[in-house]
């Protein structure tokens, strides 16, 4: 350990290689960059969070539930070293021995399924291609596939249907019809695969560029953008010119996605876009280092290979998780990167300033990715044994807003929508049964759906609440944590709210008020909502609460309890 | 709580609802000096959403492809209606002008909507950040507002965000209280209407939560800036629920849900006009009547279905909606908007007894605050397919970002200003002169007025 700080200021490459080695996955590396960075800014540390905070924490976080109460007690009565590290090694399924069936029910799959399927705007319009991408999401998951394996996969699949073949609903989720609504456009669909691929997995968003030069519009924006060219685009399109994604048997939405067009031709009429200039060369090129395909190299397979062995692609998927886990991204947001910004030793003219808050930071855990397989747990066990995620969200003495930057205090969020109606389910003890669209199952959480409209079709209400605590629609809203004037409202006198906090059969009030002792019952409220016990006043006043109506009294401090503002936010 | 604390805490609150991230009114300039009309304190926009068909509405035409029973005739204003399909609307014709000329920039569902919602054109990079127009609004009023005003200065009723049409546009880089309370008159129970049997309980559960929340009591200035605006929030929500003319704002009555047509668009009519009628800070109240979009069979069959489904629900609300405000002697201070966000195509119906999306033609409809009535305002050929005569003052098709500058000057806003600090580092300007790349100088379409 001690050999390593000394050799850290020097160059940070030595350390990662070594780091792979001996810090294994803990989050040492990490600290040093965010408390050196935190020192050097005079920025005071927040205390570590408690036991409690950080259970409730790490377990929504990695599995998108709270903990039971059971687990909670153990947690917080447990006084074994590393609890925290074994905790977090509980969340996480071990690697399917027994087949995959051993590992179906993990709620950090669904999770994670859930995650990847907002990102690749899994719904609606993929109708029943919308189960078989879920299952080839969930499964690479399970297995814990390197995430350039799984990205390689998306992006060169192919299919005779999607609505039977998973991966390449990737691909055909692109396609961009005509203004009528009925052919596709195919250059259109090409620049659209090549704009979704490139802001997913290299953080740069293309959209700008893809109807005009970036001069001129965009010198106050992005510098690395404002000097790339339409041009350059179309050529990093130009890779998706063979691809030829049609409706399947005549029938959209589903598809068939075969590399089987001529090539990218700049004679068709956009349906969204200024024309293109005719005369471009359309030599397929990768945007970020004008390389080109291999003799003989299928065109989608060398983007493929470019894209994911390109240092920028470990850099935009680690801080998207980073992102995911941290609150916010050392590059904020993730799809925001301003490439010619990035490098402390070589800065951009004033009044640029690097864009990533933690410039080798964001190096050494892209390069601890790269160096460990693309492994997607490994990051994020990593970062949730940070000291920097374990943070308490209370601000230190010395706080300021100049700090809010430096990860050395929580950034605290909302419960996004489907934790927050999957938290209030397990507070009441309910267990829903949501049906799943285009298929027989019924699953007991928001997390485990497939898309949206899943609970739109199971339960109206329910969905009207999620769009409301800002659920990704999959098509044109993407996930919100703002708060709202109707969030608050339907917290405080929705039906919705109101009768699932009431005692019903089988939930957890009707269980509670059972036994005769009101502490019990207390107890076990706070610990399912809050993942801790109640402190002397919140004891007092709860039990004041039950003390003449019990059952009434229940349900007001279950519905107090899911109105805290420390159960909305995490 | 001492005094002194308790005071700090609601200046706390203020500053997290009112003054939230940094975005003082220094972000906010003007260019140059227009003259707003400041003629109207509420504006109500009926938002027919999928796009009315004009040549069977308000720019009717003949043509054998129409069934007889629209029943056009010559008004005593000089120009024809369908009696058949706008009945009671006809009868207050006295209230509006018509515009006739026109024209919608997009054909494509989500973009028109974008473009009606905010006044500006859909640009990738700048969706985000770009507020509506009710956002806009809602910004300007923060320092007119009272300490009476129960109600949010923007308002949306019946916006259902789907695929198709995209999501209800919010308040993009403007704060959060800039953002619209939502409004769903299909769902019978709404969040903010407490029952009366409800309301000792609320209470009850309120001060329990004041009480024993120790997170919120903890606040700070310190806090996440989250927790803190939710806080703000739901204090002013619950400020809303139990003032007691918040029932009264919500309620439809039988006689009343008949009167405007005994639908959902009706109700949420009914609720506008409570709205407008309560005078507790609502400016910005936009309705969405959807199902506008008919592609086929748009005479429907057995007169049912298409034009005669939407045309009645829209003619007795808007009807009902133009008589009670002038009743109630409040049409002189509301602008009243009915549009779509494109129009369908002219001439015969496609094969499956339909019209597409058009938009060299459409109507807007406008009433109240001013607006003189009783007259069209511009002509089109006889077939809808494109404008023969402009009508008024810019000798140009009249497009939706006049028809903002001209809710902005009704509400007294000035609409040469811009916003300067973005997240994209681009102004966003209310009105902005281009539409995409084009020139145009958008205005208040005056002629309205007068």
């Amino acid at each position: 350990m001690k050999e390593c700080r000394q050799v850290f200021p020097r160059s940070a490459i030595p350390l990662i290689c070594f780091s792979v080695s001996v810090f294994a996955a803990d989050g040492e590396l990490i600290d040093r960059f965010i408390e050196a960075k935190a020192s050097a800014k005079k920025a005071p540390l927040a205390a570590i969070a408690s036991d409690a905070e950080f259970l409730r924490r790490v377990t929504l976080d990695l599995t998108g539930q709270l903990p039971d109460p059971k687990i909670a007690r153990e947690f917080l009565a447990g006084a074994e070293p590393k609890k925290r590290e074994k905790y977090v090694e509980t969340l996480i399924p071990p690697l399917p021995s027994a087949g995959l069936r051993s590992v179906m029910q993990a709620p950090f799959v669904d999770r994670w399924t859930y995650f990847f399927n907002d990102l690749f705007r899994n719904g609606e319009l993929l109708e029943e291609g919308i189960n078989t991408f879920y299952d080839h999401v969930y499964k690479s998951l399970i297995l814990n596939l390197p995430y350039d394996e799984f990205v390689r996969g998306l992006i060169t699949a192919s299919a005779v249907s999607t609505w039977s073949d998973g991966p390449a609903n990737f691909i055909a989720r692109s396609h961009i019809f005509e203004g009528d609504g009925y052919m596709m456009n195919h250059e259109d669909t090409a620049d659209e695969i090549a704009i979704n691929t490139t802001r997913l997995f290299l953080g740069v968003s293309l959209e700008c560029v893809s109807c005009h030069d970036g001069a001129h519009h965009l010198e106050k924006v992005n510098l690395w953008l404002s000097q790339r060219k339409r041009a350059e685009m179309i050529r990093q399109a130009s890779f998706f010119g063979k691809t030829f994604i049609s409706p399947a048997f005549g029938r959209s939405p589903q598809f068939s996605v075969k590399d089987t067009r001529g090539g990218y031709d700049l004679s068709t009429r956009s349906s969204l876009r200024p024309p293109r200039d005719k005369k471009l060369d359309i030599t397929p090129a990768f945007l970020l280092t004008g390389e080109k395909a291999l003799p003989g190299e299928k065109p989608r397979e060398a983007f493929a290979r470019m894209l994911t062995s390109h240092p920028q692609f470990a850099r935009a998927a680690v801080n998207l998780i980073w992102a995911e886990l941290m609150g916010q991204g050392i590059v904020d947001g993730p799809f925001d990167f301003d490439l010619a910004r990035q490098d402390p030793k070589n800065p951009p003219p004033a009044p640029w300033t690097i864009q990533p808050s933690h410039p080798e930071l964001l190096n050494a855990l892209a390069e601890d990715f790269r160096a460990n397989g693309h492994d997607l747990r490994r990051l994020m066990k990593m970062i949730v044994s940070s000291r920097a995620y374990q943070r308490a969200i209370a601000a230190p003495r010395g706080w300021s807003e100049n700090h809010s930057d430096l990860f050395t205090r929580r950034v605290t969020r909302r419960l996004s929508a489907e934790q927050l109606f999957d938290a209030v389910s397990l507070t009441a003890g309910l267990k829903p049964a949501y049906k799943v669209t285009f298929s027989d199952k019924k699953v007991a959480s928001v997390m485990q759906t497939r898309s949206p409209q899943d609970i739109d079709k199971s339960d109206a209400p329910l969905f009207r609440a999620l769009q409301a605590f800002g659920q990704c629609d999959r098509y044109a809203i993407e996930a919100d944590r703002k708060p709202t004037m109707v969030q608050a409202a339907i917290l405080l006198n929705d039906k919705l709210i109101r009768e699932r906090l009431v005692v019903q059969k089988d939930g957890r009030l009707e269980a509670l008020l059972k036994s005769p002792d009101n502490n019990v019952l207390i107890d076990e409220l706070y610990l399912a909502a809050l993942s801790r016990f109640p402190d002397a006043k919140e004891r007092a006043d709860a039990l004041a609460t039950l003390k003449d109506d019990r059952a009434r009294g229940a349900e007001d401090l279950l519905f107090v309890l899911v109105n805290r503002l420390d159960f909305l936010f995490y | 709580m001492p005094a002194q604390n308790r005071n700090r805490r609601d200046l706390l609150r203020l500053a997290a609802l009112f003054g939230a991230e940094g975005f003082a009114p220094w972000n906010v300039s003007a260019q140059s000096r227009v003259k707003p009309r400041a003629s109207a304190d509420a504006v109500i926009f009926l938002n027919l959403q999928g796009g009315p068909s004009q040549m069977d509405m308000f720019d009717v035409k003949m043509g054998k492809w129409a069934p007889e029973n629209r029943d056009v005739r010559m008004t005593k204003f000089g120009y024809s209606m369908p009696y058949g399909f706008l009945p009671k609307t006809i009868e207050h014709l006295e209230k509006l002008t018509v515009v006739r000329s026109a024209q919608a920039w997009e054909t494509v569902h989500s973009r028109g909507q974008y473009y009606l919602q905010t006044g500006h054109a859909v640009s990738p990079a700048r969706i985000k950040e770009s507020p509506s127009i009710g956002s806009v609004v809602a910004y300007e009023y923060k320092e007119r507002r009272r300490s009476r005003d129960f109600l949010p200065p923007f308002v949306s009723m019946n916006y259902q965000p789907t695929t198709m049409y995209g999501p209800l546009q919010g308040e993009g880089c403007l704060p959060a209280d800039c953002a619209p309370l939502t409004l769903d008159l299909a769902q019978k129970n709404l969040p903010f209407f407490v029952e009366e049997k409800d309301r000792a309980r609320l209470l009850h559960r309120w001060e329990m939560l004041q009480r024993s929340d120790s997170s919120r009591a903890a606040l700070d200035d310190n806090s996440p800036a989250g927790m803190r605006r939710f806080e703000s929030f739901s204090r002013s929500v619950f400020q809303m629920m139990n003032n007691p003319a918040m029932a009264g704002v919500l309620k439809v009555s039988d006689d009343e849900r008949k009167l405007y047509g005994s639908s959902s668009f009706g109700d949420a009519c009914v609720i506008a006009r409570n709205m407008v009628a309560a005078d507790a800070g609502a400016k910005f109240l936009m309705v969405t009547q959807p199902g506008w979009d008919h592609h086929s069979n748009i005479y429907g069959k057995d007169n049912k279905g298409g034009l005669y489904k939407n045309c009645p629900e829209f003619d007795a609300a808007f009807a009902a909606l133009l008589g009670d405000l002038e009743r109630m002697k409040l049409l002189d201070r509301t602008l009243v908007i009915a549009m779509g966000e494109f129009g369908r195509t002219p001439g015969g119906l496609t094969p499956v007894a339909g019209r597409e999306h058009y938009a060299d033609t459409m109507f807007a409809v406008f009433a109240g605050a001013g607006v003189r009535g009783g007259r069209v305002m511009g002509a089109t050929d006889a077939e809808c397919a494109k404008i023969t005569e402009f009508g008024w003052s810019a000798k140009r098709p009249v497009y939706t970002e006049d028809a903002c500058a001209t809710i902005y000057s009704v509400l007294g806003i000035d609409w040469s200003k811009r916003i300067t600090k973005t997240p994209s580092g681009r102004d966003f300007l209310y009105v902005d002169p281009a539409a995409g790349t084009k020139v145009v100088n958008f205005r208040e379409v005056s002629d309205l007025f007068g």
